[in-house]
C-alpha cells in the first residue's frame, strides 16, 4: 500500500488533488482512498489530505502517521508545520516551489530523505500559464506521476478532464502533462536536477492482486461517502425525504437534493425542514401515511430528535436514518465518535454500523427491506468524516437488482380516509407493557431477519455486508479486539501484522447493536481469555457502553477477562500503531479493565491543579486548549 | 325563511346560530343529520370544553368540505388526551399523534407522502392546543407556514396548560391566574408585556390564509374552515376556546365566555391573505373589559379583596387596543364571505339580536 500525505492551504485544492490522484489510481484499476483531514478549516490554513493507493482492497481508514510519500501545496508550510512527521527515509517528497531545495534551506529534514526522491516543481506557475489561475493541484500529481510512477500521467490528466469538463480540465490536464515532462526531463519548470522515475514505489503495491478496472465492473465508482450513501438511498426510491444540515451529514441531504430536482429521483418530496425534531417528526408522518421515508443526521442532531426517535419505534414506523456518527458537545467537536448512536440505544430503533463505504451501500438497501418487514425503523451508523468524507472506490448496484431485492413498501398500517385508523392513542397501565414488550419481541426477530437479508443480499449481490457480526480470525484467537464501524479495517491490518508474527488475536466487528446479538457475541468470544472492547463512546460514570453488553453476552463464562478501551473520543484517530500498543498490553497483562486510550494524564492533571487552587478556574475546556497551545494566551493559573 | 318570527337564539347563546331562520345551504353544518362526527360522542373532555366544541365543528366542516377526505395530525394535550384513551378512539377520521411539538411537521410529512403518491384529494389538517401551538410546537409551526406545504393548522386556544392544570402559556393574558402565574404578592397573576398573538405572526409568514374565530361564533368557524379547505398551501385558524376549569367559569358559560371575549374587543376576529388583513367581525356593541373579566376565577384577584381599577384600566387599554388596530367597531368591509360573520347572513335577524341584547334577553 501505498500511502500519500499532501499539505496545503485552504482553498489550494489539497482535499481534490487528493481525490483525483485516488481517481486516477481507480482508473487504472487500482484500490484507492482520499480523505481530508477533517475539520473546519479556512481559507489559508494549514490543510492536510491523504491518498491510500493499493492493488487490493484497503481497510485502513486511520490517518496517514508514515507516508511513503509527500506532496507539498504550499512551500511555506516548510517550517510551520511538521511536513515531514513520519516520513521514512525511503519516502518521496514533492515540493511545489520555483526555487531549488538549498534556497528551500530544508536543512536536516531533507537528509531524511534520499536526494533522488527529493524534488520541486514549478506547479504554481505551471497553472497559471496553463489555466490562468493559481490552482497547482493538477501540476502537482502530474509531477508526482514522474517522480513516482504510482499512477500514469494519462490517468491524471483524464480525471482532471473528466471532474472539470471545458477548458478547465484541459488546463488541468496540460499543466500536468508539463509538469510531469518537468519532473522527468528536468526542463525548466523543474527547478532540481536529474529526475527519473521510481520504480519503488509501485513495489508498495501488493502486484499481483486483481487488478479490476471500472470499465470492466459499470457500478465501479470512486465516490466520497456521502454520495455513495445518497446514491444507494435513491435507489431505494424513497418516498419522502426530510433534510436538515449537519456535519457531517450534510453531504448526504445534498447529494439527494441534486437528484430530486434534477428529476432524477422521481416520486419523491424532499422537504427541507427547520430543524432534525421536525425532520424526525415529518418522517414520522410520511411513514405514518404510507410512504417510504429517509432522514439523515448527526451529533446534535440526533440527540435533538431524540423524542421524535422514541415516538416513532414507539408507533412502529419503518423510517431508515443514516447517523454519520460524531462526538456530542459540550464542548462542541464535529469529530467522529459514537456518542451520539450510541446515546440513542434504547430508542427503540435497530442500530446497524458499517465498517467501509462499500458496506454503508449495501446495508442502506438492507435496512429498508429489514425495517418494513418488521415495521420498526433502522438507524446506520456510518462514522462521520471517516467514511462519510472518505473518497473510495464502492460498487452501486443497479436500479433493477436494488428493486428486485427491496419491493415497493406495503405498510402494515396508514392513514387512509377509506379506512380510517387512529394511531398515536395514549395507553395506560393496562395495556403499556404489553405494548412494550411487543417492541422488544419484534427487535429480537431482528436477530434472525438481520442474517437472513444479508443471505439473501450476498445471494443477489455477491457481497457479504451487514449480517449481525464480523468475524475476523476469532476462531482460535486467544485475544480479541471487539469494535464497531470503521476502525475495523484498522484492526484488521493489525490483526494480520500480528498473526504473522504467530500471535493468535482476532478482531470481532459488532454489526448491529441493537438488538444486541447476545448468543452470537457468546458464541464468537468463546475461544478467547481476553477481550478488548475498544469504545468510541464514554459512559460517563461508568465506563464503556459496548463492555456492559459484552458482558452481559459473556455472563457465566468464565476465565475472560474483559477490558474496556475508551478510544477514538472526539476524532483522535486510532492508528495502527495504538491498536499494536493495545494488543501488547493486554497480552502482557497490564491493561486495567477500563482505561482510556492515548489520554494526556499530564494536561487532566493541570487541570486539576487549577481547579484545586483557585476556585473561579475557569472553564475547563478553554483551560486546556491554552495549555495544549492552540489557543495562543497564557494560560490562567 | 319566516323573516319576523321571534326567535329565542338560545340554543347555543350565540349570535349566529339562528340556524332555522337560513337558508337550507347557509345552515351550519352540524345542522345536517349526515355530518360526520369527526369526533363522535361519548369522549372524555370536561363539561363545557371549548376545544372540544371547537374541535367538533371545525373538523365536521372540514370533513364537508372534502367529502370526508382528511387526514388529522394531532399534538398531544388535551384533545389528544380526552378523544382517544385505550382502548377507544372518538376520531372518525384517520388521525394522528406524535407528540407534543410536533403536529405541524407530523402534518408536513403526511402532506408529503400524499404528494409523492400522486393523491391530490386528501386533505391534512394539524391541531393542538395553544401549549403545542404557540410555544413548545412554534417552530415547526413557522417551518411549515414558510415552506408552504398544504396544511391548515388549527390552534384551539385556551390561552394556558390546561392538560396539565393550567400554567401559563405564552398565550396566557396578563393578569391572569394560573398555577405558575399565581394570584398572589404585589402583582398577582400573569405580567403584563408578556405573550405573543401567534394570527399575526402566522400573517406575517405571507401565507395563503389566516383567520380568528371564537365558538361564540360556531358558524363563522364552520365557514372559515371550509374557506381554508377550498384553497391550498399552508393555512391557519386560531380559535378562542373556553376552559371552564382554567378560566374558573362554569360549564354552561362557555359560550357566553367567548362572545364577551370578542364583544370588549379582548380577542379579535378577523382573516387575513398573504399577509394582508382581508376583514375583521365587528363589534355590535362594545361592552367593558370588566364584563369579560368579572365572570372568570382566574382574575377574581382583580376584584377581591379589593378592586385593582389600575390592572383592569390595563386591561381595557388592551382590549381598546384591539378594536384600534384591527377597525372592530369601525363601519367597512366585513369578512370575506367565507367567514360569513352573521350579519351579512341575515341582516334583519342580526337586528333584532341587537334588540334582544338591548332588551337583556342575550348575555
Amino acid at each position: 500500500m501505498l500511502e500519500i500525505r499532501l499539505h496545503g492551504r485552504g482553498g489550494q485544492g489539497a482535499v481534490t488533488a487528493a481525490e483525483l490522484l485516488a481517481l486516477a489510481a481507480f482508473s487504472e484499476g487500482r484500490h484507492s482512498q482520499a480523505f481530508p483531514s477533517f475539520g473546519s478549516e479556512r481559507m489559508g490554513a494549514p490543510v492536510v489530505s491523504f491518498c491510500r493507493i493499493d492493488d487490493r482492497a484497503i481497510r485502513a481508514h486511520d490517518p496517514i502517521t508514515h507516508p511513503d510519500a509527500l506532496i507539498v501545496i504550499d512551500p511555506s508550510l516548510v517550517h510551520q508545520v511538521d511536513l515531514f512527521s513520519g516520513l521514512g527515509t525511503g519516502g518521496f517528497v514533492l515540493i511545489n516551489s520555483t526555487r531549488s531545495l538549498a534556497e528551500l534551506r530544508l536543512g536536516e529534514l531533507a537528509e531524511r530523505v534520499a536526494p533522488e526522491r527529493l524534488r520541486t516543481v514549478a506547479a504554481t506557475e505551471i497553472a497559471r500559464e496553463e489555466l490562468g489561475r493559481p490552482l497547482p493541484g493538477a501540476a502537482l500529481l502530474g509531477g508526482f506521476a514522474a517522480l513516482t510512477g504510482a499512477v500514469g500521467i494519462d490517468a491524471v490528466a483524464q480525471a482532471f478532464l473528466d471532474r472539470f469538463p471545458g477548458a478547465v480540465g484541459e488546463g488541468n490536464a496540460r499543466a500536468a502533462r508539463r509538469a510531469f515532462a518537468a519532473v522527468l526531463n528536468g526542463s525548466a519548470d523543474g527547478a532540481s536536477a536529474r529526475p527519473r522515475p521510481r520504480p519503488e514505489a509501485t513495489a508498495l503495491l501488493h502486484a499481483g492482486a486483481t487488478k479490476e478496472s471500472p470499465a470492466q465492473a459499470p457500478g465501479l465508482v470512486q465516490l466520497e461517502g456521502s454520495q455513495a450513501v445518497a446514491e444507494a438511498i435513491a435507489r431505494c426510491r424513497p418516498e419522502v425525504i426530510s433534510a436538515y444540515p449537519i456535519t457531517p451529514q450534510t453531504h448526504i441531504v445534498e447529494g439527494l437534493s441534486a437528484m430530486v430536482k434534477a428529476g432524477r429521483l422521481e416520486h419523491c418530496e424532499y422537504v427541507n425542514v427547520e430543524s432534525e425534531f421536525a425532520a424526525m417528526s415529518a418522517a414520522i408522518g410520511a411513514s405514518a401515511a404510507g410512504a417510504r421515508a429517509y432522514t439523515a443526521t448527526a451529533s446534535q442532531g440526533l440527540l435533538y430528535m431524540s423524542e421524535a426517535l422514541y415516538n416513532a419505534s414507539g408507533l412502529g414506523l419503518p423510517i431508515v436514518m443514516t447517523v454519520a456518527n460524531r462526538a456530542l458537545g459540550a464542548p462542541i467537536n464535529i469529530w467522529n465518535d459514537h456518542s451520539d448512536s450510541m446515546s440513542q440505544r434504547d430508542s427503540g430503533w435497530i442500530q446497524l454500523y458499517v465498517e467501509s463505504n462499500q458496506e454503508a451501500v449495501d446495508v442502506h438497501l438492507q435496512a429498508f427491506k429489514l425495517a418494513e418487514e418488521l415495521s420498526l425503523p433502522v438507524m446506520v451508523c456510518v462514522d462521520g468524516f471517516v467514511l462519510t468524507h472518505a473518497f473510495e472506490r464502492v460498487e452501486l448496484p443497479s436500479q433493477d437488482a436494488v428493486d428486485g431485492f427491496l419491493p415497493p413498501y406495503d405498510p402494515r398500517q396508514v392513514l387512509d380516509p377509506a379506512e380510517p385508523v387512529t394511531m398515536g392513542a395514549m395507553v395506560g397501565p393496562e395495556a403499556f407493557t404489553e405494548v412494550r414488550y411487543l417492541a422488544h419481541l419484534k427487535q429480537m426477530q431482528a436477530l434472525d431477519l438481520i442474517p437472513e437479508i444479508a443471505a439473501a443480499f450476498a445471494q443477489r449481490f455477491g457481497r457479504a455486508s451487514g449480517g449481525l457480526l464480523h468475524r475476523y480470525r476469532t476462531s482460535d484467537a486467544d485475544t480479541v479486539i471487539v469494535a464497531l464501524g470503521s476502525v475495523l479495517g484498522t484492526i484488521q491490518e493489525v490483526v494480520d501484522e500480528l498473526r504473522e508474527q504467530g500471535q493468535r488475536v482476532g478482531c470481532l466487528g459488532i454489526k448491529a447493536f441493537r438488538p444486541w446479538p447476545a448468543e452470537e457475541v457468546r458464541a464468537a468470544l468463546a475461544p478467547a481469555r481476553r477481550v478488548v472492547v475498544l469504545e468510541k463512546a464514554l459512559s460517563v460514570g461508568i465506563g464503556g457502553i459496548v463492555s456492559q453488553n459484552v458482558h452481559t453476552a459473556l455472563e457465566g463464562s468464565g476465565g475472560v477477562a474483559i477490558h474496556t478501551a475508551i478510544a477514538g473520543l472526539g476524532g483522535r484517530p486510532i492508528t495502527r500503531a495504538t491498536v499494536r500498543e493495545l494488543v501488547a498490553n493486554a497480552r502482557a497483562g497490564r491493561l486495567p479493565s477500563t482505561s482510556f486510550i492515548d489520554l494526556n494524564l499530564d494536561l487532566v492533571q493541570r487541570e486539576l491543579e487549577r481547579e484545586v487552587a483557585r476556585r473561579r478556574s475557569g472553564p475547563y475546556a478553554e483551560n486546556m486548549l491554552r495549555d495544549v497551545g492552540i489557543v495562543a494566551a497564557s494560560p490562567v493559573t | 325563511m319566516p323573516p319576523y318570527t321571534r326567535v329565542p337564539f338560545l340554543q347555543t347563546g350565540s349570535l349566529v346560530v339562528g340556524n332555522r331562520l337560513l337558508a337550507p345551504e347557509q345552515r351550519t353544518v352540524q345542522a345536517d343529520p349526515a355530518r360526520a362526527n369527526a369526533i363522535t360522542c361519548g369522549h372524555r373532555a370536561c363539561q363545557g370544553c371549548g376545544e372540544a366544541l371547537g374541535a367538533r365543528y371545525a373538523l365536521d366542516a372540514a370533513m364537508r368540505a372534502t367529502g370526508g377526505d382528511v387526514i388529522a395530525a394531532n399534538a398531544t394535550g388535551c384533545l389528544e388526551v380526552f378523544s382517544t384513551p385505550y382502548p377507544e378512539s372518538s376520531w372518525q377520521l384517520p388521525w394522528v399523534h406524535s407528540l407534543f411539538a410536533n403536529a405541524p411537521a407530523v402534518a408536513t410529512g403526511i402532506a408529503a407522502a400524499l404528494r409523492a403518491k400522486g393523491n391530490d384529494h386528501t386533505r391534512v389538517i394539524g391541531q393542538g392546543g395553544d401549549g403545542g401551538t404557540v410555544d413548545i410546537g412554534f417552530a415547526c409551526l413557522s417551518g411549515m407556514f414558510e415552506r408552504g406545504d398544504d396544511v391548515l393548522y388549527i390552534c384551539y386556544d385556551n390561552e394556558a396548560y390546561m392538560n396539565t392544570g393550567v400554567q401559563r402559556s405564552a398565550s396566557t393574558p396578563p393578569a391572569a391566574r394560573t398555577a405558575t402565574t399565581q394570584a398572589v404578592g404585589p402583582d398577582p397573576g400573569a405580567p403584563f408585556g408578556q405573550g405573543k398573538f401567534v394570527p399575526l405572526i402566522a400573517l406575517a409568514h405571507e401565507i395563503p390564509y389566516v383567520a380568528t374565530a371564537t365558538i361564540a361564533d360556531l358558524h363563522d368557524l364552520e365557514a372559515k374552515v371550509e374557506h381554508a379547505m377550498s384553497i391550498r398551501g399552508a393555512r391557519y385558524i386560531h380559535v378562542y376556546v373556553t376552559c371552564p376549569l382554567g378560566f374558573g367559569v362554569d360549564s354552561g358559560d362557555s359560550i357566553r365566555i367567548a362572545r364577551l371575549a370578542t364583544e370588549t374587543g379582548y380577542f379579535p376576529v378577523f382573516e387575513g391573505a398573504y399577509g394582508d388583513i382581508t376583514g375583521v367581525t365587528k363589534i355590535r356593541r362594545k361592552l367593558p373589559i370588566e364584563t369579560y373579566l368579572k365572570p372568570q376565577r382566574r382574575y377574581a384577584h382583580l376584584f377581591r379583596p379589593r378592586r385593582r381599577d389600575e390592572v383592569i384600566a390595563r386591561l381595557q387599554a388592551r382590549a381598546d387596543r384591539n378594536i384600534a388596530r384591527f377597525g372592530l367597531l369601525e363601519t367597512g368591509p366585513q369578512g370575506n364571505g367565507a367567514g360569513v360573520t352573521g350579519a351579512d347572513a341575515n341582516g334583519d335577524a342580526l337586528g333584532r339580536v341587537d334588540q334582544l341584547i338591548e332588551a337583556g334577553e342575550i348575555l
